[in-house]
């Protein structure tokens, strides 16, 4: 009987606290999303499911939870902590991301440099609220809009703040058709809405082969903290461009990203233990990311007025919002706020140019956070 | 001390050449004892805020703006690199004679069939 009774006080049901059921239902709540409204399925199912992993109370002495050194979990929690899988993902976006609209149109490259100020003016209000330099650098990289890169640098400057940050970079980036179209309408007139973009031009594949190379060889270059995103990113679309590597590049943007993206969003949402996630801290977070989002979104989209201002072939300043690298959602927005202006102006193909920019530029403000705030 | 630049520890007053004049406790105040954060401006200067946001938002549009500069001149460099080496063309592949084909409308009806099969089901 006593060895009953000590069996039950181990069980999940007497050890459960109020924050391990919270964090379970807000799993739930994840899953839910996923499925119902696909909202980044590929990513809130296996956070939100991580989630409810990571929050069932562990036995003291039993080396289960992502926290316990030794623990499978821990294992697979390794590739997060260590910013091991960003890279990875990297490869795979890179093998299926087509350049071919930024290279026909190079002045759309600059819009996702404006969006990056979402982050710097994040970080700003990070240290205002009393973060560390280094946690407000892994803060502020929410509003790059990109959850490798953010999980990538809070690995590196605040791995405390892994869970929070990567949990608020993914919610933002599923919530950017909520988020982004009522901050584009404000700032753009009608008639802003309605400009049509010129084709894109055929782009040659020599010009598709010689991109990725150079590319890195600029950003990483001048950022060297960039080296690992910028470099496997543009190692995945030379084997996708080269055409002689046809089976690698089928393998990085299929399988290999997949296993990588499953173990990543599990990992970081078995991260989410309430003990280490459930603080105040992670809700200034949560705030902060909004508050980057925002920024980062207006950024983009008042730079390319400005470059209106000096341009004879106007941008359709709806473009600058795709600046805010969650490719290729934030273009898909900007598609779609065009298309309830002038249904016949198709703004995609042209949203993907400071998309794809914005991926780089992302991981540029990562790669020179990282050299700054190293210690 | 200035209100909204609290560190939290002089809420409900404030001191003023010494004399102790009271305020409304801001956001800041109420934040800076939740999380036990010194919220304020000088956070900023300490932590270098806006020299980390100007020397970043430079590097970034200096990197950007030769990626972007590089792709407006690719097409030049490949020009003049395609003078020199120029492009392999692809070896001509044998044309077949063009077969006529019967305009038969069978395999049509078939294929129709059975897009009316699989959209409707076989029942």
């Amino acid at each position: 009987m006593d060895l009953l009774i000590e069996f039950l006080k181990t069980t999940g049901f007497a050890t459960m606290a109020w924050g391990n059921l919270l964090m379970i239902a807000i799993g739930l709540i994840f899953i839910t999303l996923a499925i119902t409204k696909h909202y980044e399925p590929l990513l809130l199912l296996p956070i939100g499911f991580g989630a409810i992993v990571g929050n069932i109370p562990t036995i003291p002495g039993m080396a289960l939870s992502v926290y316990d050194e030794g623990s499978v979990l821990n294992y697979l929690y390794f590739g997060v902590g260590q910013g091991v899988y960003p890279p990875l993902i990297f490869l795979g976006i890179g093998a299926m991301t087509d350049f071919s609209a930024m290279l026909s149109n190079p002045r759309l490259v600059l819009l996702g440099a404006a969006a990056q100020i979402g982050i710097f003016l994040t970080i700003i209000g990070a240290l205002y609220l009393g973060f560390t330099p280094e946690e407000a650098g892994a803060i502020g990289i929410i509003g790059g809009a990109d959850g490798p890169t953010a999980i990538f640098l809070s690995a590196k400057l605040a791995p405390h703040l892994i869970g929070a940050i990567a949990v608020a970079a993914y919610s933002y980036m599923a919530l950017v058709p909520v988020i982004q179209p009522p901050i584009m309408k404000l700032l753009t007139t009608k008639k802003e809405r309605l400009i049509r973009m010129k084709p894109p031009r055929q782009v040659s594949l020599r010009e598709r082969i010689a991109f990725p190379i150079a590319a890195f060889l600029i950003a990483a270059l001048i950022a060297p903290g960039s080296l690992a995103l910028v470099g496997m990113l543009m190692f995945g679309n030379l084997l996708k461009e080269s055409g002689v590597t046809d089976r690698l590049a089928e393998t990085a943007r299929n399988a290999f990203i997949d296993i990588v993206t499953i173990l990543l969003g599990f990992s970081v949402g078995a991260g989410t233990l309430t003990q280490k996630f459930l603080t105040p801290e992670s809700l200034s977070i949560f705030g902060l990311g909004a508050l980057s989002f925002t920024i980062a979104t207006a950024g983009g989209v008042l730079f390319a007025k400005f470059m209106n201002l000096f341009l004879k072939n106007k941008i359709n300043p709806l473009l600058g919002a795709a600046g805010v690298s969650a490719v290729p959602d934030s273009a898909r927005v900007v598609q779609m706020v065009g298309l309830q202006e002038d249904p016949h102006n198709h703004l995609l193909m042209h949203a993907m140019a400071p998309n794809v920019a914005g991926v780089i530029g992302s991981a540029i403000c990562a790669g020179m956070l990282w050299s700054v705030m190293v210690k | 001390m200035t209100p909204g630049f609290g560190s939290g520890r002089n809420i409900g007053h404030v001191d003023f050449g010494g004399s102790r004049l009271a305020y409304k406790p801001t956001f800041c105040d109420f934040y800076s004892l939740m999380i036990d954060f010194q919220t304020g401006m000088q956070n900023i200067v300490d932590g270098q805020g806006l020299s980390i946001a100007a020397a970043g938002m430079s590097i970034v549009f200096s990197a950007l703006s030769l990626i972007s500069i590089f792709i407006a001149l690719l097409p030049h460099l490949l020009r003049a690199l395609g003078a020199v080496f120029p492009e392999a063309t692809p070896a001509p592949t044998p044309v077949r004679a063009a077969v006529a084909v019967p305009d038969d409308p069978a395999p049509a009806a078939a294929v129709a069939a059975y897009h009316a099969v699989q959209v409707r089901g076989a029942g």
